[in-house]
């Protein structure tokens, strides 16, 4: 339980990678931790936690895409393969990632964090932000754009070494 | 590299983020693919480099899902008006960062209330934890039995827990073990607000650490394991078991250090009078049994629905008039050698769980008597200063009782609990039923810690208003074997409230009984066995919900 609690925001990220549509993110996560406990005796204490959670994940949206119909699926079977593999090479930097990204968002203009919270805590999409604060749809993609891209930039900094970013 | 190569690596990478941030957000409400997400599939498809950008950008996504960054819209009219950028007077806007999360705790301390509203109408967002063990005796309020089952996700969310209890594991790397009835916002993977009830929560020495509100206080837990409490007069309690708890009172009053095996009270507000209290180890939950809990379905015909609901054989007890020459002593030699029904918690009778049950009558008083089949027998060690009305959690008699002989049989009255459960505001003609002192619920029970034989009453439906009850003399007694015990009681009628019209022959008014087991620490309800039931009412409603259900007393 352990491991699995360790693990969450790696298969998390997983997931969200693999998965493009987020509404179908959290359905898929829980059903692999479902999985996981459900399996908990087949993992052998001492082996690689990641490799044995990942594989179930893996196969967990592999599953849900089946069901989908085919212009709901972003990627191949193939991309998904590739995207996972590369996923591997990153996924102990998920928690410093994170770390960095927590961090960054304390050095985020007050507007800006309140355009994140709109888009994230409640999940509003991008319309429905546009009717509430009364302005175009495309200067809230704009907006959220540029913030994604900062952040990302805020984190490849703190990573690097640059402290203060 | 050439310098055009150089300068061609960021503006392709302007370009793909700009195209994948539009297709995020397209993806909210496309039904197929948008333009930007062909094109986002078709360069993660065939381009490594443009695979290492997305998948760093959706770990952003990921984890900005799981963050919380902010409450409310104002400012974001003058953001897209201006388009200020990331970055800009850093500094400036750190500080106030750190100043909105000071204002923040400020209001979730000392405001109490304001923090709960706030925090109550937070949506469920990313996932911070999971459910890793749930013990629960009834289902949730509302009816929601797969809210608190074992594996949920939990986001940041209001946990409810009724009775029993829950294990979350946070994804901050902390443990809370929550013991009902509790109600806590959890608030990210390392804070939460504890609005009434006991947590203990263990935080690994990690450098992170964990936070736990409450009206009076804020207490941080970092390589250290703690129990808290928030009472009704909205005190904090905290008991430390291990290592060290920083406690900070909510109205600029000087934070405490507290050392492992130490307690504390804290006032809420600016009330003085924050006071030591003796160390006591079994004053919380601090492990869950591994055994997980089963999920309840109210499914007539399924296990869970016996469980909730029992499988009653009896709908009348008969209650002899005795001489009055009975000795409290946990023997039962003076009564009828027969029992007045016999039940067992299966179907087909196996299992250790069982009860025979008795009723006598005299002019002072009720005389109740059993047998019981339990291999946890005599455990319940729940601290009924705190918690009477749940007492029956470590294992008790619930007995319902109705001595209003102008109702007669089947009793009248619903409780708060049935309207509560079914989402229906109770008419006041009902509040009125509900209230009348003369349909009584006892809990007997033996207190382990103290070895002491008990009984609360609570006068009119519902539990919550039980009081310890005095007058009476009673005795359990362990059976020989360890797999049970033997009760015996005598309750005069003035402790039942019916000492000017005490139950007379011949007259029909109604019981029930609820035998609750609990599992080996005393505290955990396990199951139970309910008896003596009206069989006309329907199964699905519990008897504290209902006094239509008990069944038919006959006073002989």
């Amino acid at each position: 339980m352990r491991n699995l609690t360790a693990h969450q925001p790696r298969l998390r990220g997983l997931i969200r990678c693999l998965l493009f549509d987020p509404g179908a993110v959290e359905d898929v996560w829980q059903d692999t931790n479902v999985l996981l406990i459900k399996k908990a005796d087949e993992f052998t204490p001492g082996t690689d936690f990641w490799a044995w959670s990942s594989c179930i994940a893996r196969y967990q949206v592999l599953t849900h895409c089946k069901k989908l119909k085919r212009s709901r699926v972003l990627f191949s079977t193939d991309t998904l393969e590739a995207l996972a593999a590369d996923f591997n090479h990153v996924s102990d930097r998920v928690d410093p990632r994170r770390d960095a990204l927590e961090a960054c968002l304390a050095l985020l203009p007050l507007p800006q964090r309140q355009l994140l919270e709109l888009r994230y805590g409640p999940k509003i999409s991008v319309t429905e932000i546009a009717d509430r604060v009364k302005r175009p749809m495309g200067s809230v993609r704009q907006s959220l754009y540029r913030i994604r891209a900062a952040l990302l930039a805020c984190i490849e900094r703190r990573l690097a070494g640059e402290v203060g970013s | 590299m050439s310098d055009q190569q150089r300068q061609s690596i960021p503006s392709r990478r302007t370009r793909f983020l700009e195209s994948l941030s539009q297709a995020i957000d397209d993806a909210d409400h496309a039904t197929g693919r948008s333009p930007c997400q062909r094109e986002i599939a078709e360069s993660v498809s065939s381009d490594p480099e443009a695979r290492r950008w997305y998948i760093e950008a959706m770990l952003l996504e990921a984890d900005l899902a799981g963050a919380h960054v902010g409450t409310g819209i104002g400012d974001v009219v003058d953001l897209l008006g201006n388009g200020s950028t990331v970055g800009a007077s850093r500094w400036r806007w750190s500080r106030l960062a750190a100043a909105v999360l000071m204002l923040a705790t400020l209001t979730a301390t000392v405001g109490g209330l304001v923090g709960w509203q706030a925090a109550a109408n937070v949506e469920r967002a990313a996932s911070l934890g999971q459910i890793s063990n749930a013990r629960l005796a009834r289902p949730p309020a509302g009816g929601n039995a797969e809210s608190l089952t074992i594996g949920r996700l939990i986001g940041r969310e209001r946990l409810v827990i009724d009775s029993g209890a829950v294990e979350v594991t946070l994804c901050g790397g902390g443990v809370l073990v929550a013991e009902g009835p509790t109600d806590i916002d959890l608030l990210t993977d390392r804070s939460a607000f504890l609005r009434r009830g006991n947590v203990v929560v263990r935080q690994p020495d990690s450098g992170r650490t964990l936070f736990v509100e409450t009206p009076a206080a804020v207490v941080e837990i970092n390589g250290s394991e703690c129990g808290i409490t928030v009472t009704a007069a909205l005190t904090t309690d905290v008991q430390n078991y291990s290592g060290t708890v920083f406690v900070a009172p909510g109205t600029g009053r000087f934070p405490l250090r507290l050392d492992d095996q130490t307690a504390v009270r804290i006032a809420p507000g600016d009330a003085p009078g924050d006071e030591t209290l003796a160390f006591d180890a079994g004053r919380f939950l601090r492990r869950l049994p591994a055994a997980p809990g089963a999920a309840r379905r109210a499914t007539p015909g399924t296990d869970g629905f016996s469980r909730s609901f029992g499988r009653p054989q009896v709908g009348a007890v008969s209650i002899p008039r005795t001489n009055g020459l009975i000795t409290v002593d946990g023997k039962l030699d003076e009564w009828p050698g027969e029992p007045a029904f016999r039940a067992t918690r299966t179907a087909d009778g196996s299992g250790p769980d069982w009860l025979e049950g008795w009723m006598l009558y005299d002019a002072e008083g009720l005389y109740v008597a059993a047998r019981v089949g339990d291999p946890h027998p005599l455990r319940n060690s729940v601290d009924p200063a705190q918690r009477l009305g749940t007492i029956w959690h470590g294992g008790a008699l619930q007995l319902f009782l109705s001595l209003d002989r102008g109702l007669g049989w089947p009793a009248e009255g619903k409780a708060f609990a049935y309207f509560n459960c079914r989402h229906i505001k109770p008419p006041l003609a009902e509040e009125v039923k509900a209230a009348n002192p003369r349909l009584l619920t006892l809990f007997l029970w033996h207190h382990a810690p103290s070895k002491t034989d008990r009984l609360a009453v609570a006068a009119g439906l519902g539990s919550e208003a039980a009081e310890v009850a005095d007058g009476y003399a009673g005795c359990f007694v362990p059976a020989a074997d360890g797999d049970g015990y033997t009760l015996e009681y005598r309750i005069p009628w003035k402790t039942l409230r019916a000492a000017d019209d005490p139950p007379q022959p011949g007259d029909r008014l109604a019981t029930c009984w609820e035998l609750h087991y609990s599992d080996s620490t005393g505290r955990l309800w396990r199951d139970q066995i309910i008896d003596v039931r009206n069989p006309d009412e329907p199964a699905a409603i519990y008897p504290f919900e209902s006094a239509a259900t008990w069944g038919r007393a006959e006073f002989q």
